[in-house]
């Protein structure tokens, strides 16, 4: 049967493809008239304009004309489309792997499933890694020079969902690597796939997701951006190579693609504002596609400017039937499961160009029933015609072809029964190319309505209501409702069956003039006539309503998008600290009964009885004011936290990756902490640049970082960095050779580049000109004093060798992390001026912090080294007051000398004491309210701001909780009312003949 | 006069360092009376007393109480003066690995889980090595008493509770073989971002779940018909360590972190007929059910004072909270300390729950008489009583808080213990360092 079903489908495709086939005809030729006359529709042209009663012409695959009371030529097929409605059908310009076989890349794997899995990272690190894809480019992630036209077929089935559900036209791109290379616009129809290509190379793809890479490089996204902007920068590099010096496909291809547009996948609002920025770094603007929750950041995606490519992918219901159960469901998951079909309503409310894909859902046959959601939820149904016909041919160039009804553009055209946006519309037809292909045929008569029903003698009551083609039967004999009749209709013929009196009557019967005829058999096998004649339309009472869904009142969106976030932003205020006991940090030390005077988001002055100058007071009386804490290493708030592909990645940014909604940022806020040095993880020799933050809970990423901070470049020693097993180095020997070879490369680069610098332009002429590496350039940094090294180190031997390296190439290490045993070489390190970044009291957890000891912050501080504490953790990080505390028990540092450990010095290491760390007038207000000694463990943090902002305050907290609790229960209480609505857009699907 | 001191501590430590390369000597027996006069002292029974005399002679405390009040003989007795300092009872850290993992990160050095899901017969007491260099340093801030568990799956082993200064596993004993320890399968996956993975004893995923409980009622209900016979013709290990939790000489401690979880796992042991019952590891989940918990009469040790909370959308402080919120439900509930390296922090943790609820008396308790009435010892320690043990801690200060915790007497059975440790003998020999390099 299924067989059959394929041949008959291949047969059609030949037909219909005949005219435009430059195929040798085969057996008998069989070319048809095809020119088409479609009258008296009601057109909307596009998404402005719509036409009454117009006529259309379409010929050779194209509109030949429109208007009112065309004349057709003679041949012309006519259909009388009088009362139906004619639309452009839409475009999807991201339909991925569309008719693409040999697909094998993860498409929407998890970017991070490389790192986050360590037995994968393991072996795509040394055994049975893949063969690479394509002979371009250095990394296999990058495929620029691939062209889908390679690959594509159109596959037919995927094709029928297509024009189900309204669509005549989608680009078409291999889902798979970094740089994906280039799409094509093809039609919906079938066919050959040369037949169907109606723009080739309509966009260049691209994505943070890695596919299905040989390379292990790179599996987080801060190394996919490095490596982007690595590709940039050989791309124009490859443009001043003279002839013949060098070829590289995927660079050659890459640059030519620059002239397409540039559509860049993500999978979630906050890689759109990523995406933006390497844009904006090279001139680009990309298109980018999106996931879905663009109106959590609303406002940043507005402000970056970039078109988008939106999906309509709304979240399945979480399952809260069990209360106990339902306490796992995030909070934000029940947010976004009420407020994800509003997505498209808040992007067109605030201004922002998007088209729409029927990408990433789950049943593409379900992209009308979430459309027509998306239009009942604010979307207005112009904006939503033009998001699938106007703006997407826009996108890709291609607005002369598809988009609109309109003279010489390709017949791709909808006929349905009225309003799209409507839930009973029906789409009849779907135009692709001026072949029709039949959804619901609309030579079907509609035979809803009420009909006076004679079977053999008695007489019934028939009423055929509800929707054309699946019509809703009620039968009743006198006055009684007959359950359990069904009635169909097949073109001209129909059938009834029902019971009554424990008898079965089956009738079968055709349409007539006056309504319906025919004969039947009951059970006992004796033949009746029966006659239905039209008395009228359905009665509304008899017609069953359609359930529309209720649109819940939907709650606030908040920043970050999670708990804890914002419906409205704290604002920066003027306080007036009054009469607390104030921890300076300064020579004054800690002085009682004090006033501090917080002025535009600084300190503006400390003393006693201070003039209020318009502030606001808050009555400090016995609580502690200090410096707000500084996390010297912390890896909150990344959404990834090593490159593990290479082991030397200085080409990686932290900055690139900053997660705004981690809800780790506002706990910190919770334990006084209002900075953090964020850094890439300990894997690698040299990790990457790490960046730091201020708690500015709910800003975007570019606002949390701190302004004019200098360069800090993470490097790493020994367990955690030979670990990776079957990847160089693999124990402390080859650490210290791959870190000096790396610091050696970049010395001898440096001199090239001051060697070609140093040219004047004639004489560069016929000289190559050395190639920016991405990796040296941040060495280069560290080595002429922009940017500072801060190294991972535990064991004596390694403080030391580090170091010692750093020396042998005219630099100092700035601050030895972690550095357990710190404490035997602290003679070394005062003498080197480096600055140590410690742990309090951890220990023991590996074998190279053995001999860790709680003593080691106290021994440090005694021989003369700048010492800080760090959490490392995202726990500790915010009872690091406490952390200080301990070194007043383990070493008798004093308690003002304590508090510094965790304010003052980090501030000082991080080169940031100019402006934080004291509360001094000048400095930035960042600023802990204590409820007690804040170095005890019985000290709560009241109040902490951040630039004059109170970003946390307990009261303020409480009541966050309790709305966050209502605002949990009033979603579950809605999610259980709902009743899952069954689908209805199973329609047949064939072409028609 | 600070060279002088250097050079005292110098040349006690060339001293020490030659006695002391490795764990400190283990203190003599009691050997004469010894009376602590001057103190504050808290008996953890929530009362304190100013300027009291604790008094205690063969191992067994004497005398609590007022000095005025102390009439008895003074001859022969050790006096040492502790006026302006705090007395308590030994500290008491339940749920712990300590002496069965040396270096959590060296595989070689890691005792504390077996091989297979259903091990109750496997005693983490023959494994406890007393040498341990972490033992003396999370001593040394006033923690005496430790149970020592295995961990793994469902069923893990037997626990055993020891005191922290002794030659051998044997004189380590304080009551051998106290508890069974039984993890509950885990039905969900893991809680929203930012939950915490501390004591993560429980077997993931809702595929397992059913297959691991029949794993549980099997053993149970064979263990429970083996009980039943007197001389069993097979003797059976793993049968024969369940025997004593259906007549109450063991207690079962479970470890759940769902809701349901625990109702399912308290109510399968009380089906078995299981006498004592703890729930281990509890955390916001436990208190989702603490109705539950308070109509059967279940203990609970919280799993980590200082963890985050489970679930993003949870009080942010919840964690600090929760050991009043179930001590004002009526339920008793002991502390413990993630991970035994940092064992030393235990009366941290119990005073980081002050400034969320507590007072500090009831935060002692936490570590002290509570986690003793757990471990089923509160017969002989966890408080300062007549008659009770001679576990008994002077601090400088308050011993919850970092800032004043300062040990300087630490007796064990009256045994007047060492309170040196590897961090201090490095400390030592580095201020030597740099003493002799100047």
């Amino acid at each position: 049967m299924r067989k059959t079903l394929c041949f008959i489908l291949l047969l059609f495709s030949i037909q219909i493809q005949a005219q435009q086939d430059n195929a040798p005809v085969v057996g008998v030729s069989d070319k048809r008239v095809e020119v088409y006359g479609l009258k008296n529709a009601r057109v909307v042209v596009d998404y402005q304009t719509t036409l009454e009663n117009t006529d259309i012409l379409i010929s050779n695959r194209r509109i030949e004309s429109i208007g009112s009371n065309l004349s057709f030529p003679k041949g012309t097929i006519i259909y009388d489309l009088t009362g139906k409605t004619v639309y452009p059908s839409f475009i999807d310009v991201y339909a991925g792997n569309y008719g693409i076989k040999t697909q094998t890349g993860a498409a929407d794997a998890n970017p991070y499933a490389a790192f986050i899995n360590p037995a994968q990272t393991r072996r795509s690190a040394t055994t049975s890694t893949p063969e690479p894809r394509i002979a371009d480019y250095w990394n296999d992630g990058i495929n620029a020079s691939y062209n889908v036209i390679q690959e594509f077929i159109p596959d037919s089935k995927v094709a029928g969902e297509y024009r189900q559900t309204g669509f005549g036209a989608v680009v078409t791109f291999k889902a798979d690597g970094i740089a994906r290379g280039t799409s094509a616009l093809v039609t919906t129809g079938d066919g050959k796939a040369n037949n169907l290509i109606i723009k080739n190379k309509a966009s260049a793809n691209y994505t943070f997701t890695r596919g299905r890479s040989a390379d292990p490089y790179p599996m987080a996204q801060y190394g996919i951006i490095a490596l982007l902007r690595q590709l940039f920068n050989d791309a124009q590099w490859y443009k001043q190579l003279p002839d013949g010096y060098f070829h590289d496909e995927g660079i050659e291809a890459f640059n030519n693609n620059l002239s397409l547009p540039q559509i860049f996948e993500v999978t979630d609002k906050l890689e759109i504002m990523r995406v933006d920025k390497i844009g904006k770094e090279f001139g680009i603007s990309y298109i980018i596609k999106g996931s879905g929750n663009e109106y959590q950041t609303i406002n940043d995606i507005k402000k970056a400017g970039n078109k988008l490519i939106v999906p309509l992918n709304y979240p399945e219901a979480p399952d809260v039937k069990d209360p106990y159960d339902a306490a796992s469901v995030i909070y934000s998951t029940l947010k976004h499961y009420e407020l994800a079909p509003s997505n498209l309503a808040k992007l067109s409310d605030a201004g922002v160009t998007f088209a729409i894909t029927s990408s990433d859902l789950k049943k593409r046959t379900d992209f009308l029933t979430n459309l027509r959601k998306a239009v009942k939820y604010g979307l207005p149904e112009n904006e939503a015609l033009k998001a699938l016909t106007s703006t997407p041919a826009t996108l890709i160039g291609a607005s002369d072809l598809v988009g609109a009804v309109r003279k010489n553009m390709l017949a791709n055209l909808l006929v349905t029964s009225g309003n799209i946006f409507s839930d009973d519309c029906i789409i009849y037809e779907n135009w692709v190319e001026g072949t029709p292909y039949r959804l619901t045929d609309l030579r079907t008569k509609d035979l809803r309505g009420t009909y006076s029903v004679k079977v053999d003698t008695a007489a019934y009551k028939l009423v055929l209501s509800g929707t054309f083609d699946k019509p809703v039967v009620k039968l009743t004999y006198d006055s009684t409702e007959i359950r359990g009749a069904t009635f169909s209709q097949e073109k001209d013929l129909v059938s009834l069956t029902f019971d009554r009196s424990r008898i079965k009557y089956r009738l079968s019967g055709y349409i007539v003039s006056s309504g319906l005829e025919g004969k039947g058999q009951l059970d006992n096998g004796k033949w009746i006539s029966w006659k239905a004649d039209y008395s009228g339309t359905a009665s509304q009472s008899n017609t069953p309503q359609r359930r529309t869904a209720v649109i819940p009142e939907l709650g606030k969106v908040i920043y970050p998008f999670t708990s804890y976030g914002w419906s409205e932003a704290p604002k920066q205020e003027d306080i007036l600290f009054r009469n607390a006991t104030v921890w300076t940090n300064e020579k004054e030390g800690k002085i009682l009964n004090t006033d501090v005077l917080v002025l535009k988001g600084k300190i503006a002055k400390i003393g006693k009885n201070l003039s209020a100058e318009g502030a606001r007071i808050i009555d400090a009386t016995g609580m502690h004011l200090t410096s707000g804490i500084i996390d010297e290493h912390s890896h909150i708030a990344m959404a990834s936290s090593n490159e593990m592909g290479q082991a030397i990645t200085s080409e990686v940014r932290v900055g690139d990756i900053i997660d705004t909604e981690d809800e780790t940022i506002y706990r910190q806020l919770a334990g006084g902490v209002t900075a953090a040095h964020i850094l890439h993880g300990s894997a690698n020799p040299i990790g990457g640049q790490s960046v730091i933050i201020k708690h500015r809970w709910g800003l975007p990423a570019e606002d949390l970082k701190v302004a004019n901070q200098v360069g800090f470049l993470k490097h790493a020693l020994g367990e955690n960095v030979k670990r990776t097993t079957g990847r160089y180095p693999n124990s402390r020997m080859g650490t210290e050779q791959i870190i000096r070879d790396a610091y050696q490369r970049a010395v001898d680069y440096n001199k090239r580049w001051k060697e070609w610098n140093s040219l004047k332009p004639a004489d560069r002429i016929g000289k190559i000109p050395p190639r920016r590496d991405l990796e040296l350039d941040p060495l280069v940094d560290v080595l002429e004093s922009r940017s500072f090294i801060t190294c991972h180190t535990y064991v004596q031997s390694e403080g030391t060798m580090i170091m010692n390296l750093a020396k042998d190439f005219g630099i100092k290490v700035n601050t030895l992390i972690h550095f357990n045993e710190g404490y035997k070489i602290a003679d070394q390190i005062a003498a080197n001026g480096t600055a140590t970044s410690v742990f309090a009291d951890w220990w023991d957890y590996k074998y190279e912090v053995y001999e860790g000891i709680t003593y080691n912050a106290a021994l440090l501080i005694k021989q003369g080294v700048l010492t800080c504490l760090h959490s490392d953790n995202a726990e500790m990080g915010r009872r690091l007051n406490q952390e200080a505390g301990k070194i007043v028990k383990y070493g008798g540092i004093s308690e003002t000398e304590a508090l510094k450990l965790v304010t003052l010095n980090p501030a000082k290491i991080l080169h940031l004491d100019d402006s934080m760390g004291s509360i001094k007038p000048g400095k930035d207000a960042d600023l802990v309210l204590w409820t007690d000694n804040p170095l005890s463990i019985y000290a709560r943090a009241s109040k902490t701001m951040v630039d004059g902002t109170i970003y946390f305050d307990e009261e303020q907290d409480a009541k966050m909780k309790e709305q966050i609790d209502n605002e949990r229960n009033r979603i579950i209480a809605n999610i259980l009312r709902e009743t899952p609505q069954p689908t209805s857009n199973n329609f047949p699907n064939m072409p028609r003949r | 006069m600070k060279n002088m001191i250097s050079i005292i501590v110098l040349l006690l430590s060339e001293v020490l360092f030659v006695a002391e390369a490795q764990s400190p000597v283990v203190a003599p027996v009691q050997k004469k009376p010894v009376m602590l006069v001057g103190g504050t002292i808290h008996t953890g029974t929530g009362e304190v007393i100013d300027n009291g005399i604790v008094a205690f002679n063969g191992g067994k405390i004497k005398f609590v109480g007022k000095a005025e009040d102390y009439t008895a003989d003074r001859s022969n007795t050790e006096v040492i003066d502790v006026t302006g300092k705090q007395i308590y009872p030994g500290l008491i850290f339940p749920n712990t690995s300590l002496g069965l993992v040396e270096i959590g990160g060296v595989d070689v050095t890691v005792d504390n889980m077996e091989i297979g899901d259903l091990n109750p017969n496997v005693r983490s007491i023959v494994a406890y090595n007393t040498d341990s260099h972490v033992i003396p340093v999370v001593r040394s801030n006033g923690i005496l008493i430790a149970q020592i568990v295995p961990t793994g799956t469902l069923l893990p082993g037997t626990s055993s509770v020891v005191q922290l200064d002794a030659w051998n596993w044997k004189d380590a004993i304080y009551k051998a073989d106290n508890g069974i320890q039984m993890g509950w399968p885990r039905k969900s996956a893991a809680g929203g971002r930012g939950g915490s993975s501390f004591a993560q004893m429980a077997v993931a995923g809702e595929s397992t779940y059913d297959k691991n409980v029949e794993l549980l009622e099997k053993i149970f209900s064979d263990a429970v018909a083996y009980a039943a016979i007197e001389k069993p013709k097979d003797v059976n290990l793993r049968l024969e360590s369940l025997k004593a939790l259906f007549d109450g000489t063991k207690t079962l401690f479970i470890n759940s972190s769902e809701p349901k979880g625990v109702i399912a796992a308290i109510s399968f042991a009380k089906r078995y007929g299981v006498k004592k019952i703890v729930l281990t590891g509890a955390d916001e989940s436990a208190w989702a059910v603490k109705d539950f918990l308070k109509e059967n009469n279940i203990p609970v040790i919280l799993a980590h004072v200082h963890s985050l909370p489970k679930y993003e959308y949870s009080d942010i402080r919840l964690p600090f909270k929760l050991a009043a919120m179930f001590k004002n439900e009526g339920i008793l509930v002991g502390l413990t300390y993630a991970s035994q390296v940092y064992g030393f922090n235990l009366p941290f943790v119990a005073g980081q729950t002050v400034a969320y609820g507590l007072t500090k008396e009831e935060a002692l308790q936490t570590i002290t008489i509570n986690n003793a009435k757990i471990l089923g010892i509160d017969d002989r320690t966890g408080s300062l009583e007549t008659g009770k043990d001679a576990n008994i801690v002077v601090s400088t200060g308050d011993i919850l808080d970092m800032l004043t915790n300062n040990i300087e007497y630490a007796f064990i059975s009256g045994r007047n213990i060492s309170l040196d440790n590897k961090h201090k003998q490095l400390y030592r020999r580095f201020q030597a360092k740099y003493e002799n390099v100047k």
